[in-house]
């Protein structure tokens, strides 16, 4: 107990654990986390049956995506000729490798999963309403960049899973209508094989070195970037725009 | 349930955080349980060569995949995708009822709750067949039948022709468009005629997926429209 | 920074320091528990892995040996080769702790010594253990590492199929430590897998049956009605594989083989012997069975299974062809069977017919002649109602001009599969049949293949040959075998010559015609059951070479193939021996001088050294080797001296027992002595046949 009165524990820690109504809200106002909610909260905003938490664990996964995704980093390289490999390793000889991949695999099902559910109640309860309306854009952008996470983390085993999944996927850019040379209008519009839309995503005109780098920084440095400047907003505008909703 | 007269506030320490701290205990030990009994998987290493029987998208996506059979690549993988997003973006300007926030309440938006459990089931309906019902080369198996047992590609190429494709898809779209309105021209009136066309064309958007399947298994056809740029 | 909230104070609070629920703190204290076991299982994992246990094990059985620091001495680790050369990363001395610990040898399984002297041939830091065995390199866990897990392409070979991994580096069909392996390769050549599937092939290549534009000139219609139905009805061990083609199968083809009738020009059956009489034709068959003996046919031919194995067994031949049709193949096999391994033997057309009539009469079951008899009475109603048009579409469909050519028919593609890289065939690629209930591996597919060829589906072509237990295990190995070499730095042998290089010029025509090349080497190619010619012209003497051409006699007591008689003309003998003899000698022989005090002491080194325990000399001695009675009229003593002192650099298999160049000397100069004196051979030119 002493060591909570002491100097350091002070320094990081302004405010010491509630014990009164005050001391309550101050906990909130003065923590760097807590301070994304409000000191006070309708209570039937957080009932569990009203949100599931679904926001807060997309949130959170998002959290756990990236200590496993670092963790990952580590031990990889996006090397055509050894990903696999190191895939291989990181399964059997990097410690903690088995487990870290297997949860960094299944949170991003999850967070998949848990961004469609909360974007569904945030639907069903009505909550993109005014004043709201800018924020369920930013959310579905959301949904889209988690989708293209998902999407350009799955390259990386360098499996055939993974290299199949992509040629299917990548191909529709292909098809792209204008901009893609099987599309409708591709052709007309200088849409060629080497200069359409999958040739971009690829960076050539199959799955190759190109196209594993080129998802690598996607996956690990501009997409997550995009995210989390977009979830700064999608937060604050939580805040700005009326907090958790609720009934008028 | 509050009911928008006298709000009941709590603290948010510790009733909301608590919540959240159990809930992300709860996320944590879930996903490092099913991490340690069920490994991620990996198949074997990339082989260009060799396209194995089956290739299929990762599970989100299938839906997309699945809709291959049914429409050209750019209609299944670029339309398709596209209109959803930006469908789903412009929910907020379209609805112009302000009311009912906050609610789990289907009796009250009935309409809403429809359009969207509609295609929410459409798009995990159509992920669950292509995810159990597709088998090598992306024939139809029931789950319980082996994939080994080869089946020959049903290729359909009888397709409708023009003087019956054109006609059907402008009264499919000219008849989607007036009806509303002439059933219920308060709706219309409500919403304005740009904002009006833009929910009927999304709305005629969605259900003409299921129709067009609907029409490929029942008449046998590939193409409902031909003409010399693209096919629908 | 709530300055702008709005809804912090909207509304009221009720009991503004109400607790967090008893069941919320419940499910607290429950979850931070599970937390605290989903975490704790995950470090046990890793600090006690599964193979740790068999690095414990071996400390213990290396301290009962009375190894001293047994802990020091096999740490606890996961021990890594590493060949990039290869692109090896091999971690299997994670549970197999004991490979190279001879303490260990009789440990159990994982932790034994690796049983024979491969570790000494193949040393790991170089080699790794996949390239040899399969399975997965990086892998640390048991099933993972043998790679008997979904998606791992290349499960341990395991048993006798780690043989198939020593064709990767080693010629397949020569490789000393794989029997199987060889065997296997040896099968798919005998069998001619190579007709309907691409491969690489162990030696024999090109079409394996005879044309069969002629082949209802030199059959009757009836045998081949019999032969397409059954090969196995009329002959116990038939190179042709059973189609399984029915009775309107057979017809079909057989109509369509008879629209070919007439081409290869045969006199009519049985109008060479019309006019002989009975003491001519008895005259005739003793006359033929003298040639059949004398020329050695029996060294490739057997008869009802007893003989050598290079040719098809003649036992029934009289069944199959006419006496006109024998002796037309025996005057030119080329003819028939364009790469034909039977040399052209140079018999008189008397001596020819006479052979015929001798093989027809005498190689044939009479049992069966009741059976060809009834084919032959049904042929001609089975014949008219047959489709040619059908026969030819079979032929050409079912694979039949892989082995046969068929006049005017240009070379097809394979009808089978390529095999070339079958070993690492994508188990996916397999078509495993509906309802298969076994593993699914590539062993497991290609057993059941091999074992039933048609089972799989109606479509299925391959046909079937009758093959024992231990043979289809060997056929196993070779066909897994089937993979893309390692790479060049790896390879030990080098690569064999795609067929024989046959030296230019009218002595390389004789050699080809002869087919010499069939069981000697030259100059680097050629068969491997007689001596290598590459050295004969210093070798041996040309005096007796010549001899030996004309009329070859036994060398080697044990051997079954025998050089055949060719009946050579004299002028064809000396071009021989005058071209081996220049083109085919080497330089820098010791000189042997005939000296009797030499040769006595030559004399007795060679008892001394029990020379005799291999070699007959005189009366006595052993079989294994030559018979040296005859070495004074045989080898140039010379070349004697020189194989002594280092038989390997000859070729020889002999052990190196003579210890220094003097003996070896001696030696050669007492063998030089040693000949067997009989009347010289009749018609050899005196001097000249030697150069």
């Amino acid at each position: 107990m002493g060591f909570r009165q002491g100097h350091v524990w002070r320094s990081i820690f302004r405010v010491g654990l509630p014990s009164d109504r005050r001391g309550r809200l101050r906990v909130v106002l003065a923590n760097f986390f807590l301070h994304l909610h409000p000191t006070k909260v309708p209570r039937s905003g957080i009932r569990l049956t009203y949100t599931f938490c679904l926001g807060g664990l997309s949130a959170f996964l998002f959290v756990l995506l990236t200590v496993t995704g670092v963790f990952l980093m580590f031990y990889y390289v996006p090397d055509t000729g050894r990903a696999y490999a190191d895939m291989k390793d990181i399964g059997y000889v990097v410690p903690f490798g088995r487990v870290m991949r297997a949860a960094h695999r299944w949170a991003a099902h999850g967070m998949v999963v848990t961004v469609i559910l909360h974007m569904t109640r945030v639907f069903l309860t009505g909550s993109y309403k005014p004043p709201r309306e800018f924020n369920w854009v930013v959310g579905v952008t959301l949904l889209v960049l988690t989708l293209l996470l998902s999407f350009t983390g799955y390259l990386l085993p360098w499996d055939q899973l993974a290299y199949w999944a992509i040629t299917v996927g990548t191909n529709m850019a292909a098809a792209a209508p204008v901009v893609g040379h099987e599309g409708p209008f591709g052709h007309p519009a200088g849409a060629r094989v080497d200069s359409d839309l999958r040739y971009l995503l690829l960076g050539g005109t199959t799955v190759g070195q190109n196209a594993l780098l080129r998802f690598y920084v996607l996956h690990c440095v501009a997409l997550p970037l995009a995210a989390v400047v977009l979830m700064g907003v999608h937060f604050w505008r939580v805040r700005k725009d009326g907090g958790i909703s609720r009934p008028l | 349930m509050g009911t928008g007269t006298g709000e009941v506030m709590v603290e948010t320490w510790p009733h909301l955080v608590f919540i959240e701290l159990l809930a992300m205990l709860i996320c944590t030990v879930a996903i490092g349980a099913f991490s340690l009994v069920v490994e991620a998987p990996l198949e074997s290493i990339a082989n260009p060569g060799y396209t194995p029987p089956i290739a299929k998208a990762p599970w989100y996506f299938v839906g997309l995949q699945e809709l291959l059979v049914w429409f050209d690549p750019w209609i299944a993988g670029v339309i398709v995708p596209g209109v959803i997003i930006l469908g789903l973006m412009a929910v907020p300007y379209l609805d112009r009822e302000p009311d009912h926030v906050g609610l789990w309440s289907p009796r009250r938006r009935p309409v809403a709750w429809s359009i969207f459990i509609f295609g929410l089931a459409l798009w995990f309906g159509l992920i669950a067949v292509g995810t159990w019902d597709r088998g090598p080369h992306w024939a139809w198996y029931w789950p319980w039948e082996s994939w080994d047992v080869e089946k020959p590609p049903v290729a359909t190429t009888t397709d409708l022709p023009p003087w019956v494709g054109i006609p059907a898809v402008l009264g499919y779209v000219a008849g989607g468009i007036a009806l509303p309105a002439v059933i219920r021209p308060g709706f219309r009136r409500r919403l304005g005629w740009p904002r009006y066309l833009l929910v009927t064309a999304l709305l005629l958007g969605m259900l003409a997926v299921p129709l067009k399947i609907a029409i490929c298994l029942g008449l046998d056809v590939h193409y409902v429209l031909v003409t010399p740029w693209f096919n629908l | 920074m709530s300055g702008d909230d709005r809804t912090g104070d909207a509304g009221t609070s009720v009991d503004p320091v109400a607790p967090v629920s008893v069941g919320r703190r419940v499910l607290f204290l429950v979850s931070s528990a599970a937390l605290a076991a989903v975490t704790g299982a995950t470090v046990l994992d890793e600090v006690r892995p599964a193979w740790s246990g068999h690095w414990l094990d071996a400390q213990e059985r290396l301290a009962v040996a009375g190894v001293e620091d047994a802990e020091g001495a096999v740490p606890v680790r996961v021990p890594q080769l590493h060949v990039p050369a290869l692109g090896v990363v091999d971690r299997c001395g994670a549970c197999h702790a004991g490979t190279d610990r001879p303490e260990l040898a009789g440990a159990p399984a994982p932790l034994a010594t690796h049983p024979g002297p491969m570790l000494e041939l193949h040393d790991p830091e170089k080699v790794g253990c996949t390239p040899c065995h399969d399975g997965q390199g990086r892998a640390t866990r048991l099933p993972d590492a043998h790679g008997s897990v979904a998606h791992w392409e290349s499960p341990l070979l395991a048993g006798r199929l780690v043989q198939a991994g020593c064709g990767r580096c080693h010629d397949r069909a020569t490789v000393a430590r794989a029997p199987d392996l060889r065997r296997g390769v040896a099968l798919m050549d005998r069998l001619a897998c190579f007709g309907c599937h691409e491969m690489p092939g162990a030696g024999v290549r090109g079409r394996v049956g005879p044309e069969l534009t002629y082949a209802a000139d030199r059959a009757s219609p009836a045998w081949l009605l019999a032969w397409l139905r059954r090969p196995a009805d009329l002959l116990a061990t038939p190179r042709m594989a059973d189609f399984g083609f029915s009775e309107r199968d057979a017809a079909d083809i057989v109509a369509y083989l008879l629209s070919f009738r007439g081409r290869a020009g045969l006199p009519e059956a049985g109008g060479a012997l019309e006019s002989a009489s009975d003491a001519a034709l008895d005259r005739m068959y003793e006359a033929g069975g003298k040639t059949w003996r004398t020329a050695r046919c029996v060294s490739c031919h057997a008869i009802a299974g007893t003989g050598g194995t290079l040719g098809p067994d003649h036992g029934r031949i009289g069944e199959k062809l006419s006496v006109e049709a024998i002796a037309a193949w025996i005057a030119d096999p080329e003819r028939f069977l364009p790469g034909t391994r039977m040399p052209r033997f140079r018999l008189p057309e008397g001596e020819r017919l006479a052979l015929a009539y001798h093989m027809s009469e005498e190689m044939k079951d009479p049992a069966a002649a009741e059976r060809l008899a009834e084919v032959a009475s049904r042929a001609d109603s089975l014949l008219s109602s047959a489709d040619a048009a059908r026969g030819r579409t079979l032929v050409h469909s079912l694979g039949c001009l892989g082995c046969h050519a068929v006049a005017g028919v240009p070379d097809a593609r394979p009808v089978g599969p390529d095999l070339t890289r079958f070993g690492e065939k994508e188990v996916g690629r397999l078509p495993f049949k509906a309802g298969w209930d076994g593993p699914r591996t590539r062993e497991a597919w290609t057993r059941a293949k091999l074992e039933s060829p048609r089972s799989g589906g109606e479509t299925l072509i391959m046909p079937t040959s009758p093959i024992a237990k231990q043979d289809l295990d060997a056929l196993l190995v070779a066909v897994l075998s089937l993979t893309a070499p390692a790479p060049a730095s790896a390879q030990a042998d080098p690569p064999r010559p795609a067929g024989p290089a046959y030296p230019p010029g009218p002595a390389g025509a004789l050699v080809r015609d002869l087919k010499c090349l069939t069981c000697h080497a030259l100059g680097g190619s050629g068969g491997t059951l007689a001596p290598d010619l590459t050295a004969e012209g210093s070798r041996v003497q040309p005096r007796w070479l010549f001899d030996f051409l004309r009329e070859p006699y036994e060398i080697r007591p044990l051997l079954v193939e025998r050089m055949p008689r060719f009946f050579l003309p004299d002028a064809e003998a000396e071009l021989l021996t005058t071209w081996l003899g220049v083109a085919y000698a080497r330089d820098g022989l010791p000189e042997v001088p005939a000296d009797p005090a030499e040769a006595a002491r030559g004399e007795t080194l060679f008892e001394d050294l029990r020379c005799r325990g291999c070699h007959i000399l005189g009366e006595r001695g052993g079989a294994v080797g030559p018979n040296l009675s005859d070495t004074g009229r045989r080898l140039d003593p010379r070349w004697t001296a020189w194989q002594l002192t280092d038989p390997a650099r000859a070729g020889a298999v002999e052990p190196r027992i003579v210890g220094s160049a003097e003996d070896a000397r001696s030696l050669a100069a007492f063998l030089a002595t040693r000949r067997v004196e009989t009347a010289a051979p009749p018609g050899g030119p005196e001097a000249g046949g030697a150069p």
